[in-house]
């Protein structure tokens, strides 16, 4: 059983007259496990992909199925919390809430699912831990550099446990040391934790470390290698 | 819930300065609005107060046609019978009055005038008219056809104490009778109108000169400790002498009592006004707050936040910055009012035209305790209000759009 599986996927945006197909008839597996990286140019479908597979835009065509659900069929308001239960999240910036501190937005995720105070905090724990940053629980997204950032936003895109992570450009700014660090977490997340991660990227050491490149251009999959 | 009120409450000192500049003028428009309306208040309560003490009492008991028409026969059958009652009913300080229209003239002008015949002793302690005598002296026992002008007849007149005037009216037979007076005393009143019109002379001159015994009269004045007993007092006294004309302060001046009700509606209208103004600074703020925080939002909500979570979160915000404020407003509006409300405030500057409104030169802010409630309800309601229009914008976000820029 695939994590995810997308048929014919295709997502149209009007521009002017002119119609943009931003994913293209796109038929994508991926399986538990997996540690797979998005690549293209600028433009070529990545972000478009990566929303449509996490539910946070609709196809115009085609479907998506997370887990043997077809999550294009989803109500908006059934969709939130499948997102919350099923997909971790990582964006390129902006990931965390400013004036809450790194345990606090680990946390907040699974205050959105209800959680019990003490399960959140010990997972939320658990999860700084394991990115790495247990000595900077209690700081604020400000006090924490760029890569320590992003690393609180794979804990806090873990929280919830979910089935797989999409994460959308996570190292574009990140200097190397900081993409290589958080390379080294979500690799060792994925072997030791049999976390799946799919991943979109035009960054080469990033590209180096995936071992499956899918290459997508103007929305279309032109090659597909497993390392 | 918890980790919302959170979020909400430290959001709002991401932005120090600008939380603080609304934060400070809400204040600002609360306490000036709540202390002018103090002050207006105090203004219209002295009014009240100083027309009801120098001149309409708190009850005046009249034959039952003197409201139509204030003829000189119409006298009170009966004045001890009422006396009697209102010493029953422990409301012993009264005053008794005999009324009459005519004409005041010296050489150098005539005029119409309120005749109006007192005993001087219960008329100043009820009036207080023997304290407002500018120069010469009050009515005494002493010296024949004493009487008291008022300051603006008086300089109309151009009569000083010593001077003559003479008096002219009918009496009960309709017969023109005219009288010399000497003027023993110029009084001064809140109001200059009353200064012009009323002429007081001792009560048993007038019922001589109409030719009326000893005991007539045609107004019988009550003043109470407050206003608070008036109406049980009129409805007693009613019960007793049902064949009297019994009226109180809001009956004989009506537009005193209205004056209170309009005021406080016209406060309240001044306070929202001040609360609308306000209202547009916290919706520009907040909306400034929502669209600078767009991607932040548009994460939030990709990653599981709810729109019914991010509507609270922005609804809270804005209520944390009217909590911030709107308390500290009506504190420091209270603490002013009290302050103020023993030592008064000095108007001398103004005070010739606030005489004219029957007004003393010192005003004496007060504010029922309702008020500061309306107010505060006020507050809650316009921060809603402004609180919707920001949170619905944040609801309108579409996270896609705002991160597609990240
Ligand atoms: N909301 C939109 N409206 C119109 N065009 C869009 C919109 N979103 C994306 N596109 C277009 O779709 C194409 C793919 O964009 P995107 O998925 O962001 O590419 P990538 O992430 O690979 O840079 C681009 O040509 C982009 O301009
Ligand atoms: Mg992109």
């Amino acid at each position: 059983m695939s994590v995810i599986e997308t048929k014919k996927l295709s997502r149209i945006y009007q521009d002017g007259d002119s119609l943009i197909h931003a994913v293209n008839q796109v038929d994508l597996q991926v399986e538990a496990g997996e540690f797979t990286a998005i690549i293209g140019p600028s433009g070529s479908g990545k972000t478009t992909l990566l929303n449509l597979i996490g539910g946070l835009d609709t196809p115009s065509e085609g479907t998506v199925t997370i887990e043997n659900k077809p999550i294009h069929q989803l109500k908006d308001s059934e969709l939130i919390n499948f997102r919350l239960k099923h997909i971790g999240f990582v964006f390129q910036a902006y990931n965390l809430i400013p004036v809450l501190s790194a345990q606090e937005n680990v946390e907040f995720i699974m205050l959105l699912q209800d959680q019990s105070k003490s399960a959140r905090e010990s997972r939320a724990k658990e999860l700084l831990k394991a990115v790495g940053l247990e000595q900077q629980m209690h700081k604020r997204p400000s006090e924490l550099s760029g890569g320590q950032q992003q690393r609180v936003a794979v804990a806090r895109a873990l929280a919830s446990k979910p089935s797989f992570v999409l994460a959308d450009e996570p190292t574009a700014n990140l200097d190397s040391k900081s993409t290589e660090d958080l390379l080294d977490i979500m690799h060792r997340l994925n072997k030791e934790e049999g976390i799946t991660f799919l991943f979109s990227t035009h960054d080469q050491r990033v590209i180096d470390r995936a071992e499956r490149l899918i290459y997508v251009e103007d929305g279309q999959i032109k090659s597909d290698e497993k390392k | 819930m918890k980790t919302l009120v959170k979020i909400a409450w430290r959001n709002i000192w991401r932005h120090r300065l600008r939380s603080l500049v609304v934060i400070i003028s809400i204040i600002l428009g609360i306490w000036a609005g709540i202390f002018v309306s103090a002050f207006s208040f105090g203004l219209n309560n002295q009014r009240k107060e100083s027309m009801i003490r120098n001149q309409v009492s708190h009850l005046q008991v009249h034959h039952k046609a003197w409201a139509q028409e204030a003829d000189v026969s119409y006298l009170l059958y009966e004045p001890d019978a009422i006396i009697q009652s209102l010493l029953e009913l422990g409301a012993p300080n009264h005053t008794l009055r005999l009324k009459s229209m005519g004409m005041a003239a010296t050489a150098h002008y005539s005029g119409g005038v309120q005749i109006i015949g007192i005993n001087a002793d219960t008329e100043s302690e009820l009036t207080g008219l023997g304290s407002r005598i500018d120069s010469g002296d009050y009515l005494g026992e002493k010296g024949r056809n004493p009487i008291l002008i008022g300051a603006a007849l008086a300089e109309k007149l151009e009569v000083k104490p010593g001077s003559k005037v003479i008096l002219s009216f009918s009496d009960q037979d309709l017969n023109l009778v005219s009288a010399s007076f000497k003027v023993k005393g110029i009084y001064h009143d809140v109001s200059s109108q009353i200064e012009k019109l009323q002429v007081f002379v001792r009560a048993k001159d007038l019922q001589s000169l109409l030719g009326l015994d000893a005991n007539a009269y045609h107004e019988l004045a009550v003043l109470l400790d407050d206003d608070k007993g008036v109406d049980a007092l009129k409805s007693q006294l009613q019960q007793k002498h049902a064949d009297y004309l019994i009226e109180s302060w809001k009956e004989i001046a009506p537009e005193l009592a209205f004056a209170d009700e309009i005021m406080s509606q016209a406060l309240y209208i001044i306070i929202g006004i001040i609360m609308l103004a306000l209202s547009f600074g916290i919706i520009n703020t907040m909306l400034m707050a929502v669209l600078e925080r767009r991607k932040e939002l548009g994460v939030l909500m990709s990653v599981g936040m709810t729109k019914p979570k991010v509507f609270t979160m922005v609804i809270l915000e804005t209520f944390f910055l009217a909590l911030l404020s709107g308390p500290f407003g009506i504190l420091a509006a209270y603490l002013s009012v009290s302050g103020t409300a023993d030592t008064g405030l000095s108007l001398a500057m103004f005070s010739d035209g606030l005489a004219s409104y029957g007004i003393g030169t010192v005003i004496y802010p007060v504010l029922p305790n309702s008020f500061y409630f309306g107010t505060a309800a006020i507050v809650f309601i316009m921060t809603l209000l402004a609180a919707i229009y920001p949170a619905r914008h944040a609801l309108k976000l579409n996270p896609i759009e705002t991160m597609r820029t990240l």
